[in-house]
């Protein structure tokens, strides 16, 4: 995507959120609670029309060279694996949920060989950390950990 | 001074040791991973401070944040990564030392570099903290807000080429911070679901505005591994490296200046400090030619500069509440989680942890220098450590770290959102500094605007209450102004380009 283009969908995004926002605001309260949140719309708002008008009249241009082509997959794995990870937490228990993130993300997105070599030693590294964040949360800090059906 | 002495004594306490010790070997190990910034390492740790007192709460964050700053000199010396934004400037010359042999020499110079920078800042601190907080003891609720704007608007600034795009984020956080019950009003904002009802806490906020994109950042660049590394230390290094400070004097005092001055000037921080003190040395310098070709007194500009910074960035923080640095920023939540509200009242009714506190920052330079001296022999073991381990132990840190400040799986929901939307603003070119900035100034500003208005309409109207008064005039001036520089800095930026085009046009006509 080009310079000019990226700037244009940024205006985009930030209409969007000036539009979130707007339809959210509560009314105007006699108390005045939406005062504040109201001048920062505005100024939201402004400043969505200074960019606006600042592409029009100083548009950003290409940086030049190309761009190694940016590894969607792998992120998109990473984000869809965090929200497996926070939804079982509570039912699996955190310690169980850590190691088995720990172990199958760093598995999944390795760019290298999945050697039997390389998964043991994931293994031991993710039972390894585990291990520390037990010792630290629930031995040392005493820390109120959600302890899921296993442990 | 004398205050800060006298709590000395304090740091012998057992968990206040403890937190140094760890803060800094901690500090060190975050600053040597490239990727893990101090900004961030600092905001994984403040969920935890949750859990000691605030006195070593602070420490722990304090050492960490000067451990982080000098330890990212360990990668910029032998890899050329600098694993700290502030040790931009200590490559240029560090890594071409390594390339000679002598890193070992440029490791021990940033080092002990950082440690000299790193207790003149704290020195500045002590001296300038008090007369500042007297000052601010005159601040009423316009001062606050205008001191807000002015936060806002200098971080905003400095967000190098992207003006409106730092101000948009710097406002949206204000919005993000006024999601929930108002806290004076006690009316719903912008509840548009359950879990929203007690609005957004700053520790998700923090930790998924600075976390989170680093995670998927370190997630997309998982195939950048750096080879192998291995480095040898030889002995007898060490002093003869110490004593050639001498020769370098004038630099460690101007990168001291320069330090400390950036330091104080809110939202700037070490990167820049490194930058221009490294720029200022080779221009004064009387070989100017042996810079960029492994010069160690390049790498004593940048390393005492960008420590000088920490405790100078500490000055408008404990002052006024204005942070020195996207890392003060976060030091800042790490106060108000534990009740601290910068100003005058940190130095009267709390004065016992704020002294402590920058006791602390004294002490964690000797043990930043000590531990960083130590860990230079073992660095190869921190620096070969993949982006995958370094990616899956950080998300787990977050989830923890967030969920155990209120033991709530919705805060964990709210950090991971804002986290993404986050990481989808940095791809648009939004930084996330004036984003968390505003979450935290938010309550401030709104609480001094509301309570503003309602002295004003009872008295001289809102308009006089808000634009006039020598501080107030005094605080707009300064935020138009920073608004101002950061314009002519964007259109001196275009205009450069523009004549580049036409140059590059009329050579291929």
């Amino acid at each position: 995507m080009n310079a000019a283009k990226k700037e244009w969908l940024c205006i985009a995004g930030m209409l969007v959120v000036n539009a979130f926002f707007y339809f959210q605001l509560p009314e105007r309260s006699e108390a005045g609670a939406s005062l504040f949140p109201g001048l920062m719309m505005l100024l939201l708002l402004g400043l969505t029309a200074v960019k606006t008008v600042s592409q029009l009249r100083f548009p950003k241009a290409d940086s030049g060279g190309t761009k190694e082509p940016f590894p969607l997959a792998r992120v998109l794995v990473v984000v869809v694996a965090v929200i497996i990870y926070i939804a079982i937490i509570e039912p699996v228990g955190f310690y169980i949920s850590s190691f088995l993130f720990f172990l199958l993300t760093t598995v999944a997105i390795q760019t290298t060989p999945r050697t039997p070599r390389a998964i043991a030693v994931r293994f031991c590294l993710a039972f390894g950390f585990v291990a520390f964040l037990y010792a630290l949360f629930t031995l040392l800090l005493q820390v109120q950990i959600p302890k899921g059906i296993l442990i | 001074m004398l205050e800060t002495l006298q709590h000395l004594g304090n740091l012998l306490n057992i968990p206040n040791f403890i937190a140094l010790l760890l803060g800094s070997i901690g500090g060190i190990f975050f600053g040597a991973m490239p990727g893990l910034s101090p900004t961030m390492a600092v905001a994984l740790l403040v969920p935890f401070t949750f859990y000691m007192n605030a006195t070593t709460g602070l420490i722990l964050l304090g050492s960490v944040y000067t451990s982080a700053v000098a330890g990212g000199a360990i990668t910029a010396v032998l890899i050329n990564i600098p694993g700290a934004p502030a040790s931009i400037a200590t490559m240029l010359d560090g890594h071409p030392m390594a390339k000679k042999g002598e890193g070992q020499q440029a490791l021990y110079i940033a080092f002990v570099g950082s440690l000299i920078g790193g207790v003149c800042g704290v020195l500045a601190l002590i001296l300038l903290t008090p007369p500042l907080a007297a000052f601010a003891m005159r601040f009423g609720p316009s001062e606050l807000f205008w001191v807000s704007v002015f936060g806002i608007t200098v971080i905003a600034g400095l967000s190098d080429g992207r003006l409106i795009k730092g101000l948009f984020g710097g406002v949206l956080g204000m919005l993000i911070s006024c999601i929930g019950y108002s806290p004076m009003l006690g009316e719903p904002r912008f509840v548009f679901h359950d879990t929203l009802t007690s609005g957004i806490a700053m520790v998700p906020a923090l930790i998924g505005l600075f976390a989170i994109p680093q995670v998927l950042d370190l997630a997309a660049e998982v195939h950048l591994q750096v080879k192998k590394n291995k480095y040898t230390p030889k002995k007898g290094v060490f002093w003869p490296t110490v004593r050639r400070f001498r020769e370098w004097w004038k630099t460690t005092v101007l990168a001291n200046i320069i330090g400390i001055i950036i330091g104080i000037i809110p939202g700037a921080g070490g990167q820049v400090a490194g930058l221009i003190t490294y720029d200022q040395t080779r221009k004064l310098s009387k070989h100017p030619e042996s810079f960029g070709t492994g010069d160690p007194e390049g790498v004593v500009a940048s390393e005492v500069s960008n420590n000088a910074t920490v405790g100078a960035a500490l000055i408008p923080l404990l002052t006024l509440g204005i942070p020195g640095s996207p890392t003060a920023a976060v030091l800042l939540g790490g106060l108000l989680i534990h009740g601290l509200f910068p100003g005058p009242e940190l130095f009267s009714k709390h004065a016992d942890v704020t002294y402590t506190f920058i006791a602390g920052m004294l002490v964690a330079q000797f043990f930043m220098c000590g531990v960083g001296l130590l860990f230079a022999r073992f660095s190869h073991a921190i620096m070969n450590i993949s982006n995958l381990i370094m990616m899956a132990s950080v998300v787990i840190l977050a989830v923890i770290g967030t969920y155990c400040v209120q033991n709530s799986m919705d805060d964990v929901i709210v950090m991971f959102a804002l986290g993404l939307l986050m990481y989808l603003g940095i791809k648009a070119e939004f930084p996330s500094a004036p984003v968390v900035l505003g979450v935290i100034l938010g309550p401030i500003a709104e609480e001094s605007f509301l309570r503003g208005k309602m002295i004003a309409e009872t008295d001289v109207g809102v308009f006089q209450y808000f634009f006039t008064g020598g501080i107030n005039l005094l605080l707009i001036a300064l935020s138009v102004g920073s608004l101002a520089w950061g314009l002519y800095g964007e259109y001196a930026r275009y205009t450069k380009r523009q004549r580049a085009e036409a140059a590059c046009h009329a050579t291929t006509a």
